[in-house]
């Protein structure tokens, strides 16, 4: 281990450079707003020297012999709530006389109508609520401004889920904005228990982050690291759910996904009540669920719609399936290539009719076959949709048939692929789905090198490696070990929801009980 | 040591520890002395583990957080727990080394004739130490999810073979008295002296609780299939010809013809399950082996102690010419392993009551 750490140390150049920490170019330090409004102006201007897409308006109001300067971002407010809350009233007060001198405190009580109005003089504090779409109100004579909530920017609406579809689930899923995807969880889970925690993560980004979990169920030493973690990271800018679930994995080099990344609003409330942390990353229509284990992947939340015994059907099928979508080539490989004996003499006698005059070896055929799948799946996806029907018919017609036809490959292995191509389809999460490929070939592989005895081997280290991932003090493995009957009522069988009397053990919930 | 165990953890290492490999050639070492009453042996040695599993557990609940190489040298004194240690330390190394052999060899003649030995045999030692490196934790998990796949196994092998018994030869019942039962037994004394493996991982768990039932019930089930398959064994083939089978169990598998054809031959297809039985074993032995090696040098280098084990291994596998060979190193092997099993665990015991009494009278 030592000497390992000494090489590590040669490669690894150990002056790094410095962190850039400085927020912003042109901001000082400890800037105040001023008295004057002009001066503030020309600050702000200095700031956003290269930004076109800050609005300035200046606003007399000629009784009260006032000025007003009012700043925000164009596109980022909601210009309907700055006419409403801002210009109407201010400029209806400065019609009557009789009233009282206008003040910044009179201001900020009485007239503004917003629902958030908040008093601010640091400048700092002022740019980042810009940011969010907030206008601000610079007074003349006054050093301090006023901030007033106009957020509102163009959403996407709520659709129906793309990428896991039910057949008796909900039809809502998440959209890229925190605001309403917490808008819909709230909605479902009526309790003050629900807990909703505010991180920021980016220097340049400052992309927002919710943790939502309910408290006194979801563990909280789980809760305690998530966050901790969360606050750990120090980088420029995420893009999505996607690097929040990389900086904070527990196991950086594994195929399989730490965290269950989901659209699905029902999902996400299933594993909330279960006594999971959700992590909701602006910006992201996913949200991602932890601790996972490896059977959440196999899981849909069909499973908890239909009838128990058909979804405990549906989960064995599932389970085979995946057996299949990751074994089934190296398997095919296996037996024809090193033990046709076991194989039934008829069948045998068949495909060695079928690869009477085929140059390559089985091998060869099935890499070429399964490599030709891979290609048309990611071919596919990337497609825009007009085309992307071409490549099914490309696909499946011509690659499949004419291969056969021009006697490269034998019919037996389009079976086989085509059943690994159906069965990869049947798992519900995408981002598992891909893993299964990174198990594919190298099963294929040490099945070309050992036969059966390479795939047994192959799954051992496979499931050793299986085991030995943990995340959040949940193994990727506890739903099968140590034995227990809790467990195994939804694992590969789904009992009827009366007798799933208790949240998951391998959890640790702080509170077990889900039902009398 | 970190607890991270449950009790039920504990069913897991017994059964995969006993079931071992020698489950394909032990019908034939008890035939050779007991015959046709090869499974009557099976019952005697299965009623002194029940003891010996009861003793390493009950020592081990009164040492709770040393492995049974450490509480060896705290009971019987440095000099004597040294040696003693020492004999563990032969016992497991070489248990590990000839079963990677006799592994090797069957999958040479049954699955991959042509692969050389050492690649198949480094394969299985790399997973083994891959998985002891994990941690405990792992090994548990690992045990946990074969164990069901195992037990399905041997429980198809048997109900197959139902077809092709002869009940005449069990026949003559309790032929040439006690003696050759007690004989047969003295072969099984190695498989099921692996119960020990309780003595090195109760450090590991939480607590003891309902662990006396769990151990009760697992060594049950291992006495249950290993009788069973001792007597199918001799049912089909008959103890005359028991004798000049290498692999019975093997060969069990092989005389299954499916009505149905799905599966041409079935025993390329039982082979393959061997695969999890002899890696659990193999593991097991290892860890024990890792364990008692840190008690023998009072260390707590894990990484260097698993790793250095390994060429020990090969050398003792690669050593014998042929089987034969392996089975008279098995035979030598299994010596020091009927004494460990007759002599050290009731040692231990009257050991640990004496000293019991004296911080009593103290």
């Amino acid at each position: 281990m030592k000497l390992l750490n000494r090489f590590k140390n040669l490669i690894i150049d150990k002056n790094e450079t410095e962190v850039h920490t400085k927020l912003y170019k042109n901001i000082k330090e400890n800037m105040k707003v001023s008295r004057h409004i002009l001066k503030n102006q020309e600050y702000l201007k200095q700031v956003f020297n290269k930004s076109n897409d800050i609005i300035y308006k200046t606003l007399t109001l000629e009784n009260n012999n006032l000025k007003l300067l009012v700043v925000g971002i164009n596109g980022l407010m909601d210009a309907q709530v700055i006419t409403d809350d801002i210009f109407v009233p201010l400029k209806e007060q400065d019609r009557f006389k009789d009233t009282e001198k206008l003040t910044l405190s009179t201001i900020k009580r009485n007239l503004l109508t917003a629902l958030e109005v908040e008093l601010s003089n640091d400048f700092n504090k002022l740019i980042n609520s810009l940011f969010l779409g907030e206008t601000i109100l610079f007074i003349e004579g006054y050093e301090e401004a006023l901030i007033v909530g106009t957020h509102g920017w163009k959403e996407r609406n709520i659709e129906s889920p793309q990428t896991e579809e039910t057949i008796r689930g909900s039809r809502e899923s998440f959209v890229e904005s925190v605001g309403t995807n917490i808008t819909l969880i709230r909605r479902r889970i009526k309790t003050p228990d629900l807990a909703i925690e505010q991180l920021k993560v980016g220097r340049k980004t400052q992309t927002e982050i919710r943790l939502i979990y309910i408290s006194g169920v979801c563990n909280s030493n789980i809760v305690n690291e998530v966050r901790e973690r969360i606050e750990n990271i120090d980088t420029d800018g995420v893009v999505g759910s996607a690097q929040v679930e990389q900086l904070i994995e527990c196991n950086k080099w594994t195929v399989f996904p730490q965290t269950l990344a989901t659209e699905r609003v029902d999902r996400v409330i299933g594993s909330i009540l279960e006594g999971r942390l959700a992590i909701m990353v602006d910006g992201t229509p996913f949200i991602l669920i932890t601790p996972i284990t490896f059977t959440s992947f196999l899981n849909s939340p069909d499973d908890y719609y239909e009838r128990s015994v058909t979804s405990s059907f549906m989960r064995l099928i599932r389970y085979i399936s995946y057996f299949l979508t990751t074994t089934l080539p190296a398997l095919y490989l296996a037996l024809t290539a090193y033990h046709p004996g076991m194989i039934p003499t008829p069948l045998v006698l068949t495909i060695t009719e079928s690869r009477i005059g085929l140059p390559f070896p089985t091998i060869i055929e099935v890499f070429i076959m399964e490599f030709t799948l891979e290609i048309l799946t990611e071919a596919s996806i990337r497609l825009p949709r007009p085309i992307g029907q071409t490549v099914s018919i490309v696909g499946g017609l011509v690659i499949g048939q004419a291969a056969v036809q021009a006697g490269i490959v034998s019919p037996l292995i389009i079976i086989i692929v085509a059943l690994t191509a159906l069965t990869s389809f049947v798992i519900p999460i995408y981002t598992f789905t891909l893993s299964n490929r990174m198990i594919r070939f190298p099963l294929i592989l040490v099945a070309g090198a050992l036969g059966l005895y390479g795939i047994f081997m192959g799954w051992l280290f496979l499931l050793i490696h299986l085991a030995s991932l943990e995340c959040f003090g949940v193994r990727y493995l506890s739903d099968f070990s140590p034995y227990s009957l809790n467990s195994l009522k939804d694992t590969f069988i789904k009992v009827p929801q009366s007798l799933m009397k208790k949240r998951p053990e391998i959890l640790n919930v702080e509170d077990i009980k889900r039902q009398n | 040591m970190n607890k991270q165990l449950e009790s039920i953890n504990i069913i897991a290492f017994i059964i995969n520890g006993v079931l071992s490999i020698r489950l394909l050639t032990l019908p034939r070492e008890i035939g050779e002395h007991a015959k046709n009453n090869g499974w009557m042996s099976v019952l005697l040695m299965g009623a002194y583990i029940f003891f010996v599993g009861y003793v390493f557990f009950w020592v081990g609940t009164k040492h709770k957080d040393l492995t049974f190489s450490q509480i060896c040298e705290k009971v019987l004194g440095k000099f004597i727990g040294k040696i003693v240690i020492l004999g563990i330390g032969v016992y497991t190394i070489v248990s590990v080394g000839l079963g990677l052999r006799i592994f090797g060899d069957a999958i040479q003649i049954y699955l991959l004739d042509k692969t050389p030995l050492i690649v198949t045999m480094s394969i299985m030692l790399l997973a083994c130490s891959y998985c002891i490196l994990k941690g405990v934790k792992t090994i548990s998990i690992i045990l946990d999810i074969l164990l069901p796949l195992i037990l399905v196994s041997i429980i198809i092998l048997i109900i197959l073979s139902f077809s092709n018994i002869d009940i005449m030869n069990l026949r003559p019942v309790f032929h040439g008295g006690i003696t050759p039962v007690a004989k047969g037994a003295l072969e099984i004394a190695d498989p099921f002296l692996t119960v020990g493996i309780i003595g090195y991982i109760l450090p590991f768990f939480k607590d003891f609780k309902k662990m006396k039932k769990w151990i009760f019930i697992s060594i049950s089930i291992c006495i249950v299939i290993y009788m069973i398959v001792v007597l199918i064994c001799i049912l089909s083939f008959g103890s005359e010809e028991l004798n000049f089978l290498l692999f019975p169990t093997i060969t069990l598998a092989k005389s299954i013809r499916m009505e149905v054809k799905i599966l041409e031959r079935a025993e390329s297809l039982f082979m393959a399950a061997w695969v999890p039985i002899t890696f659990t074993t193999l593991l097991l032995f290892y860890l024990a082996s890792t364990l008692n090696l840190k008690a023998l040098f009072n260390t707590k280098k894990d990484y260097f102690l698993i790793l250095s084990q390994i060429p020990l291994f090969f050398i003792i596998a690669l050593y014998p010419s042929n089987i034969s060979e392996v089975f008279k190193f098995m035979g030598w092997n299994e010596k020091i392993g009927q004494i460990l099993i007759f002599v050290i665990v009731p040692v231990m015991m009257i050991a640990q009551l004496i000293r019991e009494r004296r911080v009593k009278a103290k």
